[in-house]
């Protein structure tokens, strides 16, 4: 056995200290990754200026996702699908948790708060925080020894490998889609040009994170899962949805609404840049 | 992997709080689609303006004012306008703007004026908003 509570493999208290000390870990990771986020101000606005539906739609996609990152990271290593499931709700709960303690404190939220205004922030800002809580295991706990052994087989296959770059585009999107610069640079930008211009970049860059400048965590030249080149297998369908996810963030927060067909994707390319570095360096981070 | 999982075992306290996170995404995303679709008449802003009791200041005196939204729609940049007119027939004007106003929220503001508010009669009002 080789998690931290199977070394000491004395039953259920052994078993409840593992759990609890993931916990406190994964407090940790929801703050660390969330008080960016927390502390924008787009962000508590668009809290309450967001469509409801579009806030509930976010919050149901949350779940699977937080699912898969706990079946990947884990707040102690999962034998099954019902644990992740367990752990991707333990994970929106202490990421709702964070992000109630930290509004609060700062003054975000307070007494005049309607309940609108309440569920609307936290909702938003629980679904970055969970990632994080959900991420804080594999970044903030075990040593490399232990993460090697505990590597789940799935986070080497294909879709895992296009779980993850979707999990990294997201945070990274979450990051910037609200901020008025995203709007700005598309504006400034103007031409379609810079748009394949950004495309083009952002196919380099994903390709070479994830085969060529031999960061940590990055893959063999030869894909095991793959007959085809590296670039068309994986580099290709990930940046395809990269942009999907940033679009999808986008449309969340409203940003494309009332913009033409060229303006929206000119806006997905420009947040599919940032995405893309987050789909490239998720293997990194996870 | 500890013996317990081994067993399917699962913490009491991960399946509390598993619990709890269930609890709280079901309740905030019926919430939010109950707001979204459970509401069949025009969404609206409401603005009511309730003034305070006026202060007197080394500068002028201040007149803190409520600004709550009744409506279910937020409002961005909200401007107000309050209106003094004085005995003596001059009128002394102010105007702000509320950066967000959300649905059912409430904003505190602060109207300044060189003379006593309580000398005549202030009118407040607001002028307009932008939706977000």
């Amino acid at each position: 056995m080789k998690g931290v509570a199977a070394r000491s493999g004395s039953g259920r208290p052994v078993a409840d200290r593992a759990f609890g000390k993931g916990v406190a870990r994964a407090l940790a990771g929801a703050v660390l990754f969330g008080l960016p986020l927390l502390m924008t101000m787009e962000m508590w606005t668009l809290g309450f200026t967001m469509r409801s539906e579009r806030l509930a739609l976010m919050l149901l996609l949350a779940a699977p996702l937080l699912m898969g990152l706990a079946y990947y990271g884990g707040f102690r290593r999962n034998v099954g699908l019902g644990d992740s499931i367990i752990d991707g709700f333990v994970a929106f709960a202490l990421g709702t948790v964070a992000a109630i303690l930290v509004l609060f404190s700062f003054g975000v939220l307070g007494r005049q708060s309607s309940i609108e205004q309440i569920v609307g922030v936290v909702a938003l800002q629980s679904v970055p925080a969970a990632m994080g809580a959900a991420l804080a295991s594999s970044q903030l706990g075990r040593g490399q020894e232990e993460r090697d052994d505990e590597e789940p087989e799935w986070g080497e296959s294909y879709a895992g490998e296009l779980f993850l770059m979707v999990a990294g585009a997201l945070f990274f999107a979450f990051n910037m889609a609200p901020t008025e610069e995203i709007v700005r640079i598309t504006l400034e930008q103007g031409h379609v040009a810079y748009a394949i211009g950004l495309m083009l970049a952002s196919l380099l860059l994903l390709h070479a994170f994830v085969y060529a400048l031999d960061f940590k965590g990055q893959h063999e030249q030869a894909h095991e899962h793959a007959r085809l080149p590296p670039f068309v297998s994986l580099t290709l369908p990930g940046y395809a949805l990269v942009l999907l996810t940033s679009l999808l963030v986008l449309w969340l927060f409203g940003r494309v609404d009332g913009l033409g067909p060229a303006e929206a994707l000119h806006m997905t390319a420009v947040l599919g840049l940032p995405g893309a570095l987050g789909a490239a360096t998720a293997r990194l981070v996870l | 992997m500890s013996e317990e999982r081994e067993r399917g075992k699962t913490p009491w306290l991960e399946l509390a709080i598993g619990g709890i996170g269930a609890l709280l995404l079901t309740l905030m995303a019926g919430y939010l689609l109950l707001d979204a679709f459970g509401k069949g008449e025009e969404r609206s802003v409401e603005i009511v303006l309730e003034r305070g009791e006026s202060v007197a200041q080394t500068d002028g005196w201040r007149v803190p004012v409520r600004v709550r939204n009744l409506g279910d729609r937020p409002a961005k940049a909200v401007g107000l306008r309050a209106e003094l007119e004085l005995a003596d027939g001059e009128i002394e004007e102010g105007a702000l703007v509320v950066d967000f106003l959300p649905p059912r929220g409430t904003v505190e503001a602060v109207f300044q004026f060189e003379r006593n508010p309580d000398g005549g009669e202030l009118r407040l009002r607001a002028v307009g908003y932008v939706e977000p």
